[in-house]
């Protein structure tokens, strides 16, 4: 499989108006192998023969259920499986990913997010140590630019570094950008679970950070405190303005 | 157990009091009783006294004064008086079998005992012996003599004998007690485990015989409640369990197609629109669908809760934080206030759905206020340790019809407007045992356990 568009996709439902639905999403987003079956006996039957790269599987079929096809499926292979069912009981949710499910999708579904999630299956399974993982592009803020990898803030021609507990803020906020991180969350980040309850030395170490990226550290353009919840990161320029 | 052992101590010590109370009373009794007896006694040899002192001799002849004659006349029906030989010297009334000398042994006879069924007294006076009759059969007459010993005797054993019967009395009590606790205590036991929902078969005999019978009566009556309603919760849940799972399959159908037409470019503009307004109802028939299994499975306690530590300092800021993070309007702002005294606070319960139910209620007052409105969530630490979650708004605020169906008994909201949510979120809070209050329309009070 070159593609995760290649990839051999056995759908398995009871209600044959659900697997045509399927295949003609899957179809359309541009999937090309793709197989149906309505029962166990048929899915097992084209398990052997088709060698499947994933499965998708429904619960209550007419002659068992998803579960045990799924116990099946894993004695001869680690093909990933992703539960679509209408049963939301958290029971059957954790049955399924305790079985080692790859995720479980209830009824009804919007289409988009059963392609999305399908192909971050696909991606994570079979593309995952073949891909190259990309350098983080530098962080920009302003005039200054962050290489988060090295730790080091660059203004014109001078260079500053990050510490470890700063650089780990500046990561946790990074990869949040935009969105509130509350102070919990930067405290899990940078000391581990259940830290916070000493917001005065994360505000130490949020103004330490904040004297490295703002041109001007008590009017802070990029990284703001909101009152009462957390920090947040200034996602672009636009934003500024 | 506890009152069971009170309700005896009681029973112990009012049996004991009782007697008590009856002893004073019969001691009082007997003092007022011998204190009369006394008094009659002494006035009887008053009496005779009187009339002995009213006796003279003149001129060689026995004869008594007026006073003397008066006494005799009205509190005696004879009289005589013997000299030292037996002989009368001087007589009244006296009965004429009667009228004749008189031996010492009948002397000695009848002044312990009668004289011809007279109760006889007798006086010793200067001039002889005065013996004065009551009317027959008035006066009980006895002699009573025996050992010091033996008076001594009955002297000490008055009390020995009272610590005796006390003893008595109180083992007697001791035992009925006893007995009557062991079949209280069966009661107690019914009860308990009545109260607890449990299935009894109390014995029906001895003295607890009818109350037995009656609680038997009452559990085999609860149980059959308990079963009629657990059939009939069983048989609601699983209907809306089975419809919602009929109704995710068509759903699925048409959300699935109303998605893909959206974007088919063949279509017309106006049906692509039409197409994602199909989409977009039936995401929120979806949302339907998941709320009411929800709420079926709190209502009839089927939903586990999957309980944890939680801060709920942290909690609240994820809470508010995602409301942001998921593109709150410019009309809206949640405020939080957090009590310095709760970041530390930690609580047990499933974060996931207190989350659910804390987002509801924000969520409603940022839904029902599409032209603005602040929503202040503040966390406080009672004096008893309780925190206190209090969820506020300047917006419209909740209807009185909602208010009043969020109040009232599940059974009587067929009417009510759609408060899916909003009662979702009260449940969960019931489940957890935390105290939900609408201050006002505005204003909703949560108290943890």
């Amino acid at each position: 499989m070159n593609h995760i568009y290649e990839a051999r996709i056995l759908l398995v439902d009871d209600n044959p108006e659900i697997l045509e639905m399927l295949e003609n999403i899957l179809a359309r987003r541009g999937f090309l192998s793709l197989r149906t079956a309505p029962d166990c006996e048929k899915a097992r039957e084209l398990f052997s023969l088709y060698m499947p790269e994933l499965v998708v599987l429904d619960i209550m079929l007419p002659d068992g259920d998803g579960f045990s096809l799924m116990r099946d499926f894993r004695l001869v292979s680690d093909v990933p499986v992703l539960f679509l069912s209408a049963r939301d009981e958290d029971n059957d949710r954790l049955l399924g990913l305790g079985l080692g499910a790859d995720d479980y999708i209830t009824k009804p579904f919007l289409p988009d997010e059963l392609v999305l999630r399908l192909t971050a299956i696909l991606k994570r399974t079979y593309f995952s140590r073949l891909r190259q993982e990309p350098e983080d592009p530098p962080l920009v803020l302003g005039d200054r630019t962050v290489f988060l990898k090295s730790g080091i803030v660059r203004y014109g021609t001078e260079e500053r570094t990050l510490t470890a507990k700063e650089l780990a803020l500046l990561k946790k906020l990074y990869e949040n950008r935009g969105n509130i991180v509350t102070f919990d969350a930067l405290s899990d980040a940078v000391w581990g679970e259940n830290y916070y309850g000493y917001e005065n030395t994360l505000m130490v170490h949020v103004r330490r950070l904040r004297e490295k990226i703002e041109d001007h550290p008590s009017a802070p353009v990029w990284l703001l405190t909101v009152r009462g919840l957390g920090y947040r990161l200034v996602r672009d320029r636009k934003e500024l303005s | 157990m506890k009152n069971l052992s009170r309700i005896l101590s009681r029973y112990l010590f009012t049996a004991v009091l009782l007697l008590l109370l009856t002893l004073f009373l019969n001691v009082f009794l007997y003092i007022i009783c011998g204190f009369q007896i006394v008094r009659a006694t002494s006035r009887t040899a008053s009496h005779v006294r009187v009339v002995a002192e009213a006796l003279e001799i003149t001129d060689g002849r026995v004869s008594l004064s007026g006073n003397g004659f008066d006494c005799l006349s009205q509190h005696y029906v004879w009289a005589m008086l013997l000299d030292d030989d037996g002989c009368i010297l001087w007589q009244w009334e006296l009965p004429q079998q009667l009228n004749h000398p008189y031996t010492a042994r009948q002397i000695a006879a009848f002044s312990k005992w009668y004289l011809d069924d007279y109760p006889v007294t007798e006086r010793i006076t200067d001039y002889g012996l005065l013996v004065a009759a009551q009317e027959r059969y008035s006066t009980w007459k006895q002699n009573f003599s025996d050992s010091i010993g033996i008076v001594d005797f009955i002297a000490h054993m008055i009390p020995v004998t009272l610590f005796i019967n006390l003893l008595f009395v109180f083992l007697v009590v001791l035992v009925f007690g006893l007995r009557f606790y062991r079949s209280l205590r069966v009661l107690d036991k019914g009860i308990q485990d009545l109260s607890e929902q449990k299935p009894i078969r109390l014995p029906e005999k001895g003295m607890t015989e009818l109350l037995a019978k009656q609680l038997n009566l009452t559990s085999d009556l609860l149980i059959r409640q308990k079963e009629r309603l657990e059939r009939r919760d069983d048989a609601r849940a699983s209907w809306i369990r089975s419809v919602s799972h009929d109704i995710r399959t068509p759903l699925s159908l048409i959300m699935g197609y109303a998605s893909d037409l959206k974007e088919d470019p063949s279509l017309p503009e106006e049906q692509q629109r039409l197409a994602e307004r199909i989409a977009h109802q039936s995401l929120k028939i979806k949302r339907l669908i998941e709320d009411l299994n929800l709420t079926s499975r709190l209502e009839y306690e089927m939903q586990p809760l999957r309980i944890t530590e939680l801060k709920p300092a942290r909690l609240l800021r994820t809470i508010v934080s995602d409301f942001y993070n998921q593109g709150l309007s410019d009309v809206h702002t949640i405020d939080l206030y957090m009590d310095p005294d709760v970041e530390q606070v930690v609580l047990s319960g499933d974060a996931a759905l207190l989350t659910r139910s804390f987002s509801n209620l924000i969520g409603n007052s940022i839904r029902h206020n599409p032209d603005g409105c602040t929503v202040s969530v503040a966390a406080g630490l009672q004096s008893s340790g309780s925190v206190c979650f209090q969820i506020s708004d300047d917006g419209c605020g909740i209807p009185d019809a909602v208010l009043q169906a969020l109040t009232a008994a599940p059974a009587h909201t067929e009417k009510a407007p759609h408060i899916m949510g909003l009662r979702i979120a009260c449940q969960i809070f019931r489940a957890h045992d935390w105290q939900v209050e609408f201050a006002d329309a505005n204003t909703v009070r949560i108290v943890t356990g």
